[in-house]
Formats: structure tokens, sequence, C-alpha cells
């Protein structure tokens, strides 16, 4: 579906269109519900930011600018909020292994989901500016405009707080016997 | 070369944004450089663990919760509000608000005191006494045929709608149970049928509304009763019946034809 689609489909939704705004949350759930996860580490929070979000997304649906595109302006919000969420939220808790792996991981693939959870806590482990911009970037595949649009920064810091997340991860991993380097 | 050079080089080939000509530039500074070479490698192997983790499959059912929040939300925006939540609503309000809300305190006394001394015509409790339109006697149940029916059995509640008609009346049973207060909501374009009454069960009833178009009724456990429509002999559209608890569990239109 385009950007062009997806414009369509809040056009519709503002004329009371409720089918076309399902059509856009079968389209951007998951991802919103995994950033939304990845700030939160909470399963349960991650599911009731998503919820928050698109009820609140609807209400403001004539607030939205055509001009950026609907999957940054939600994915703002479903940032901002989840931000929100884990500041009244302190202290913050981690994600849970055990149900991590519940939803995902068949037992012969015990070792493969034990690294991707080491993974996801050495992300974790990053201060909440840096990590934003791995989630953002790797787990959510958006391109340096969209992660400036999204944290309200130029483009350019954009790629600066990159390198140093990724130099900052390099190290986290490395002490966590995740990486090893010659 | 410098460092800002390499460091641009290498994050653009690591998020697969790099030209031709910008990565045989990398590969030259590479070959000339151990630790730009040592750099490259770690980012790449970050990538690649970066990589491994999957996206995790939202809830099965947060689409349906979400449209039914978004559906309770119109609901309760279309919905008259009460005293008491008005009230709860001035109250959570700021305090730069609080000299609106005095005035509008003021107001809204004012208004309760015209409503006690003179009555609202519209959103009143239901009243038989001054409901008129087809009178039905127990003699005439015989004459209604079954139209339409309707189950329902969310968590919150569970009951039966049988709707019934002649060729002047419409007749909607309800027989519903529930575990905590529930509201039914019955809207209907008034142009097709008009409210003409409501033929009271044995259940435990918390409150009933009626306005253009709306009625709704709110128990708690057992429940049944029977709401009375007069045919204007227009095109029906079907009445359509929701089930609120928390939020809304159910919802059906009621064919009339």
């Amino acid at each position: 579906m385009s950007e062009t689609e997806d414009i369509k489909l809040v056009k519709a939704c503002l004329v009371g269109d409720t089918k076309a705004f399902g059509r856009l949350i079968d389209k951007y759930e998951k991802p919103l519900f995994n950033a939304a996860l990845r700030i939160a580490d909470d399963y349960d929070d991650a599911r009731d930011i998503t919820q928050t979000v698109f009820v609140s997304a609807y209400e403001n649906l004539e607030n939205f600018n055509p001009e950026y595109k609907f999957f940054s302006w939600i994915y703002r919000m479903v940032v901002n909020e989840a931000i929100n969420f884990i500041s009244r939220k302190r202290p913050q808790t981690k994600l849970d292994p055990d149900m991590a792996s519940d939803y995902r991981t068949p037992e012969d693939e015990h070792h493969e989901s034990k690294m991707r959870e080491n993974v996801e806590q050495a992300v974790a482990e990053l201060p909440l500016d840096y990590r934003l911009v791995i989630i953002f970037r790797h787990w959510a595949d958006l391109p340096y405009r969209d992660i400036g649009f999204v944290l309200d920064i130029p483009e350019k810091t954009v790629k600066s707080r990159l390198y140093s997340a990724r130099r900052m991860l390099g190290k986290i991993m490395s002490r966590n016997g995740l990486v090893t380097y010659e | 070369m410098n460092n800002a050079e390499i460091i641009e080089l290498i994050n653009k080939e690591l998020d697969g944004l790099i030209s031709d000509e910008e990565f045989e530039r990398l590969n030259e500074i590479l070959e000339m450089n151990p630790s730009a070479r040592r750099l490259r490698a770690e980012h790449r192997k970050i990538a690649e663990k970066l990589a491994t983790v999957e996206p995790v499959e939202p809830p099965s059912d947060l689409k349906v919760n979400i449209l039914k929040k978004i559906d309770a939300r119109k609901y309760a925006l279309a919905r008259p509000r009460s005293v008491i939540d008005r009230f709860l609503e001035l109250w959570t309000r700021s305090r730069a608000a609080y000299a609106y809300s005095f005035v509008a305190g003021a107001a809204v006394g004012a208004a309760v005191l015209l409503v006690c001394l003179y009555g609202i015509s519209d959103h009143m409790p239901l009243n038989n006494n001054e409901l008129v339109g087809t009178v039905i006697t127990q003699a005439d149940s015989d004459e209604f045929r079954v139209v339409d029916k309707a189950e329902f059995s969310p968590a919150e509640a569970s009951g039966l709608v049988t709707v019934r008609r002649n060729n002047g009346a419409i007749l909607v049973r309800v027989d519903v149970v529930s575990s905590d207060e529930i509201e039914l909501v019955f809207e209907f374009d008034e142009t097709s049928v008009l409210f003409a009454g409501y033929e009271r069960g044995d259940g435990i009833e918390i409150g009933t509304l009626s306005k253009e178009g709306f009625i709704s009724v709110r128990h708690l456990g057992r429940n049944a009763y029977t709401l009375v429509f007069e045919d204007t002999g227009e095109q029906q559209t079907p009445i359509t019946m929701h089930v609120y608890s928390d939020s809304l569990v159910f919802s059906e239109n009621l064919d009339l034809r």
C-alpha cells in the first residue's frame, strides 16, 4: 500500500469510515506495537500504549498533515506515549525473557532465542535517546529523515547519534560476550 | 581522509545508502587504514546481531479492541452525559479553568432549578404514562410474527432479543442476564419507527432513558422487558442494539421486516 493510499484511507476515516481505519491498523499495528515494546520493555504495556495511540490518532486525524507520512506521524505518537509511559512508571521493568520466548521461540531454537534476548537486553541498556535511534533504524527501518521527524531533531544529529549508539552498543555487546573483535 | 568521512561512509554502507562511488572510496580507505577496518567490522557485527531480533507479533485481539474503544468513545461523545460526569469533568480541570467552572457551575445550578421547576422534554426517564401510540393487549399477541432474533454472550452478559411485528406495531423483547452493570442501547430512525411504549419485566433495573431515536436501559442481573414501536409506514431501517459494559461488548442490527 502506498503513502497515497494511506492518505485516501485517512480521508475515508474523516468521513466516518471506521473500516478504513481498520486497514491502517492492519498495516501498522505490528511496527507500532514493536516500537512500544522495545521502549516500554513490557508486552502488556506495549499493548496498552499501542491501543491508546491508535484511538488517539483516530480522534486527531483532522490534525494529520498529509505532507508527512501517516506512519511517521503515528510512530511519533507511539514514541511520545511510550516515553511518557516509562517516565511515569519508574523503576523501569525489563523485557521478561520467559515471556519473550513464550510467543516466538520453539525449543530447537533455544540458542538463537537466547542470543536475541541478549541483544534486546544490550539495546535496553542504552540511554533512551540512543536506544531510540537503534530501534528506529534497525528494527523499524525508518530512514534518517523520518527518524529526525519522529524525534524532532535534525537529520545530521540522527546520523551522529546513530553512530554513537552503535559504538556504545558495541561496547555493551563486547562486555556481555555477544561480540568479539580481532 | 578524516574520521568524519570514514564514519559517514561506514554509516551509509550499513544503512544501505552508499553509492557506487562512495563504496569505492570506502574500500580505498579500508585498504590503507586498519583502524577503519576494525571500526567497520565492529559496526557490521552489531548490525548482524540486531538483525537476529525478529519483530514480535502483537496480541491477536489488538485491532478488535482498538475498534471497540473507538466505537465506545464515539458513543460516549454522542450520548448525553450525566450531571455527575459533567461535575467530574469540571473537577479535574486545571486551576486556570476554575473561574470558568464557577460560572459554568452557576449556570448549571440555574439550569437544574429550571429543570426542577419545569421539567425537560427530551432525554427523560421512560414513562409509559406520557407515551402514546399503538395499544397492545394480550389478545393481540398471536397476531405477531417473529422477524428477527439476536443472541449475545460476551463475558459480561448473555441474552436473547426477539423482534416480533404485525402490520402496525413492532415488539422488541429483551431477556438478559449480566454479572455486572450493563447498558443496552437501542438506536432507531424515527422516520421509520416511533417508540410507543415500554413494558417493564421483573428484573433489576437501574435506569432508563429515552430521547429522539435513542433508548437506553441499564440493569444488573436478570431482566426482561419489551419495547414497543409503532410502524410509521415508511421504508424501515433496522434498530441497532449496542451492549456496553465498561466498553462496547456487542452490537447487532435488528431487522424489522
